[in-house]
């Protein structure tokens, strides 16, 4: 019997290329048997399920490579590296970044805060003086950053320390102290 | 289901010179994150993709004999 083995399916060519597949099919077409047409077939599958798998998975590779591109560019344009950047300045050398140049407001004082002023001292009208004078240290101290150096509540929660809402609070139950002893 | 037929290790060897021409597009930077990606992808997808009809060698071999 002739064996056959001018196959056009490329996928049978590529398979038959291999020497020790090719002795195999010879074989079967010299001598037909179940244990042959098995073996072949065992080795027909690994080698079909590879291709499949590399030509499946390479289109994976690539989409993930594209994806991951996407999602890198839409990440660095949300979370740009601005203060990392050296300015706009040509000289580079010394090389400051921007954020080297951000004041740390903790760590400087405005002139107004050094002079130490006391709330009482603004106060022209004797009734008002009074009430003023029956608030402690603290409420006085944050009428007195509030009215007088004009800070908004944000600005004197972080000079403080403590959360915006406990200033805002602070703030109104002085002013509702101070109404109800000029009202009194 | 394909891990039945080839093992993880084998299929990354196999992909090996696919997944590296694939990392040069990227930034150099970000080539170990890509990398990691695409490896837990291809292992998501050996643990779950399926190929559905896979013909036998004799199948193959019938239909090239057939007169056209």
């Amino acid at each position: 019997m002739i064996v056959e083995i001018q196959f056009k399916n490329p996928l049978l060519k590529a398979f038959l290329a291999d020497a020790e597949h090719l002795e195999l099919y010879k074989q079967y077409c010299r001598t037909p048997n179940d244990c042959i047409k098995q073996m072949i077939n065992d080795r027909f599958i690994q080698f079909y399920i590879r291709i499949r798998a590399v030509a499946y998975f390479s289109k994976i590779i690539h989409y993930t490579a594209r994806n991951f591109d996407i999602e890198r560019r839409k990440y660095d344009q949300r979370y740009v590296l601005n203060l990392d950047s050296t300015g706009n300045e040509s000289n580079n050398e010394g090389s400051i970044t921007l954020k080297e140049l951000i004041v740390d407001e903790s760590a400087t004082k405005s002139f107004y805060e050094q002079i130490e002023d006391d709330l009482e001292q603004h106060i022209q009208n004797p009734n008002l003086y009074k009430a003023i004078l029956s608030l402690n240290e603290r409420q006085k101290h944050i009428l007195y950053l509030s009215f007088i150096i004009n800070y908004s509540d944000t600005e004197i929660s972080k000079k403080l320390n403590v959360t915006q809402q406990a200033i805002s609070k602070s703030k109104n139950n002085a002013l509702a102290k101070v109404r109800r002893m000029i009202d009194a | 289901m394909i891990k039945e037929y080839i093992s993880p290790l084998e299929l990354l060897e196999l992909l090996r010179p696919k997944i590296k021409k694939e990392l040069y597009q990227t930034d150099a930077r970000y080539r170990e994150d890509l990398e990691q990606e695409i490896v837990t992808k291809i292992l998501e997808g050996l643990r779950t993709k399926k190929f559905h009809s896979i013909p036998t060698f004799f199948e193959l071999v019938e239909k090239e004999k057939q007169p056209k």
